[in-house]
């Protein structure tokens, strides 16, 4: 159901590089900017190995390169210096790089060389819808490659705004450039579900982190883990502003008509069990989810938004019989893969309330992040109470967000539902 | 002058003999006057004599395993015997008394009243019953598909089995004491021991779900059930229906208990450790409860919010 993407960030998983294309125009180009594009390496110090790679590209200014965060987010993760970041040129240079900033919502990071690497590529607009692009990269680390494909544009129905790539890019082409046929940057290579459906960040918001660079001399950010984590709670607080707004489909479950689909934010699927001709009980089973997220680390996402449905209905059951039931699904856990070195254990908060006149025993629970102070997973539920063959549960799993926002989407929902007697 | 006794002490029933003439030889030899078949016992182990003034002289005659008066090991020279006295021949106690004195009180059996359900065949037949209605009952409502009665009933066979065994273990131990099968009172106890544990975790449920709580859970389940049940049971066994005095009664039930309740303890401690340590999933009140009765009325939503972000603040100081 859900569309996991993979990150193009090699040796995590092997798989094999689909040739390129040999065309002239490929050719052309690769010739072109050949000397413009390296390959990151996160090295371990006390092994000299490199543990993850990418690729860059010189943009700007000739000592300026760009990749992925998630390429470098190793590195970012482990600020005790036991990493360095290293670049290697397609004729075989090699040298030290020094992170400058990062942009971990659109999954971007800037670094600096100490000598100039190369001609600066310019940033272009995203061409129209069918236009060809080239995608450069060096992928699972066999070697610099360029990969043609089609621009199929901005997608519409995520709210990450990645560019639709029709093309094959694999591991280790992340951070890569992809150019249109002026040899200007239009995308930044990001992930692969495979089959040639790729996607690309768009150049503009590396733009956007150049431009605020440039007014500080290309100064290193002081702490990006404290620029990390405002990223993080501004786009947190924003993504709740923004959901606030738009409109939310009400759709019926049982007898209440509660908040689901979001257009263009949530998308809700159907997940109840197929009736068995001796189940006593039926119940239908709505998940919804922002199918989204931020990638931190290897084991670390946040920015998901899950919430589901559960109404039950006893049949013929007696009453204490179908409680057992409802009191055993009546299970809320985390779809976060959030460990203890990134969060607090969860502290809840229960008691009953009345939501659209009808009575609940709702669960708030709130866990927060270690190293992204301000940041915390939200999980609620709420199961109705007082009706003796009907229940209904709604569970809500925020992770990533802050807690103030979170509690404001949980009450903007809450306040949508409606009884229908 | 008051007659002496002389007891010999058996498992069950002592012997006594009533000692008329001296000396009084005692020993494994048929030609004693008291015959000790104990192969500990020497053939000719004690004489007792009485000199004119009535005074009991003992005389070991064991080089083997030898004699103890009152925990004094005796030599071979005769020694003055006070009345009342103990004695060890061998590892065979016997005991120097006069008939003069006084004997225990009777145990009365004590069973009764409140304690009635551990002695009468009615209360054991009842209680049986209740057990199996309530496994009965628990399974058919932990079953959310439709299902022949058969199926509940395979359900409850091993239990019962379980039960019997029990029954047969207890009441057997038992007859070592009073030499009489128990049946009534081992059931009884064995059913308890079922009874007890699903009523109190309904019990428990309801109030956990009635004050929002872990503490009715907590100590009934783990406290009660886990802990105070078995020792409990024992106790009241040992001491209405065995007639134990209630120290030795209280002792002997702990010792028994020490084993399952060692094992518990160690549970426990497991549990207490692990919710200590980082969990990914959160730990809330989950029951729920279709007679829907609890302690706080509910709260107008908005209430409820402020109260949860009351409730749960930053768990990191330096925000």
């Amino acid at each position: 159901m859900s569309l996991r993407l993979l990150l193009l960030l090699a040796t995590l998983w092997l798989g094999v590089a689909s040739p390129s294309w040999a065309e002239n125009s490929s050719s052309s180009i690769y010739s072109d900017v050949e000397a413009s594009v390296y390959q990151v390496r996160v090295i371990n110090q006390q092994t000299g190995k490199k543990t993850a790679i990418g690729s860059a590209f010189v943009v700007m200014r000739p000592d300026i390169i760009a990749t992925n965060y998630h390429v470098v987010s190793t590195y970012i993760n482990n600020p005790e210096g036991d990493f360095a970041l290293d670049y290697l040129s397609t004729s075989g240079n090699t040298g030290r790089l020094e992170l400058l900033a990062v942009d971990v919502l659109h999954d971007l990071a800037v670094l600096k060389a100490d000598t100039p690497l190369g001609k600066p590529l310019q940033i272009a607009k995203i061409p129209p819808k069918g236009a060809r692009l080239y995608s450069l990269g060096n992928p699972m680390d066999k070697g610099f490659s360029i990969v043609e494909g089609t621009n199929n544009g901005v997608m519409k129905s995520s709210d990450d705004n990645n560019i639709l790539f029709s093309g094959s890019l694999n591991s280790g082409m992340s951070g890569g450039p992809t150019l249109d046929e002026n040899k200007n940057v239009v995308g930044v290579n990001v992930a692969t579900s495979g089959n040639g459906l790729s996607y690309l960040v768009p150049a503009d918001y590396l733009a956007i982190i150049l431009e605020r660079l440039k007014l500080t001399g290309f100064q290193a950010d002081e702490d990006i883990g404290q620029r990390i984590t405002e990223q993080l709670k501004s786009n947190a607080d924003k993504y709740v502003q923004n959901l606030q707004k738009r409109e939310w489909t009400l759709q019926q479950l049982g007898r209440f008509k509660v908040p689901m689909d979001v257009t263009g934010v949530v998308r809700c699927w159907d997940n109840s069990d197929k009736p068995m001709p001796d189940n006593l009980m039926r119940s239908y089973f709505t998940q919804c989810s922002n199918e989204s997220s931020i990638y931190l680390d290897d084991e670390l996402e946040v920015g998901t938004l899950d919430y589901e449905y559960v109404w039950l209905d006893a049949g013929e059951m007696i009453p204490a019989r179908f409680y057992r039931q409802y009191e055993s699904v009546n299970v809320s856990v985390s779809a976060s893969g959030a460990g203890k070195q990134d969060v607090t254990n969860f502290e809840c908060f229960t008691d009953f309330t009345l939501i659209a006149g009808q009575e609940f025993k709702m669960t708030v629970c709130r866990r927060d992040y270690l190293n992204y102070i301000g940041l915390s997973d939200l999980l609620v539920t709420a199961a109705l109470v007082g009706h003796k063959r009907q229940g209904m549960l709604f569970n809500l799993d925020m992770t990533g967000t802050t807690f103030e926002s979170g509690m404001a989407l949980l009450q903007r929902m809450l306040g949508d539902f409606k009884w229908q007697p | 002058m008051a007659t002496m006794i002389l007891e010999i002490q058996t498992r069950g029933l002592n012997q006594y003999y009533r000692l008329e003439q001296f000396p009084v030889t005692i020993g494994r030899a048929l030609d004693n006057d008291v015959i000790l078949s104990d192969n500990s016992v020497s053939p000719y182990h004690l004489r007792l004599e009485q000199d004119a003034e009535g005074q009991v002289f003992a005389h070991n005659l064991s080089s083997e395993n030898g004699t103890r008066l009152n925990k004094h090991q005796l030599g071979l020279q005769p020694v003055q015997v006070p009345i009342p006295s103990q004695l060890l021949l061998g590892n065979r106690k016997l005991r120097l008394a006069s008939t003069a004195m006084p004997v225990e009180t009777t145990h009365v059996s004590r069973c009764g009243g409140l304690f009635a359900p551990f002695c009468q065949p009615l209360w054991a037949a009842l209680l049986l019953l209740l057990t199996v209605v309530s496994l009965l009952l628990n399974d058919y409502l932990n079953v959310p598909v439709a299902k022949e009665p058969l199926f509940y009933i395979s359900g409850v066979l091993p239990t019962l089995v379980w039960m019997l065994f029990a029954t047969l273990v207890i009441s057997g131990i038992t007859r070592l004491f009073t030499h009489r099968w128990e049946f009534a009172p081992a059931l009884s106890v064995v059913s308890l021991f079922n009874l007890v544990p699903m009523v109190l975790e309904e019990i428990s449920g309801w109030l956990s779900y009635f004050l929002s709580s872990d503490a009715p859970f907590t100590w009934l389940m783990t406290g009660v059930s886990g802990f105070v049940l078995i020792p409990a049971l024992l106790y009241v066994y040992l001491h209405w229906v065995l007639s134990q005095k209630r120290l030795p009664a209280l002792g002997i039930a702990l010792v028994l208990s020490a084993l399952p309740l060692g094992l518990r303890a160690i549970s426990v401690l497991d549990q207490v450790t692990l919710a200590n340590e980082f969990s990914s999933e959160p730990y809330y009140h989950q029951e729920l409860s279709s007679l829907n009765i609890h302690a706080n009325p509910p709260l107008p939503l908005e209430t409820y919010l402020q109260r949860a972000a009351d409730a749960l603040p930053s768990q990191l100081a330096d925000e």
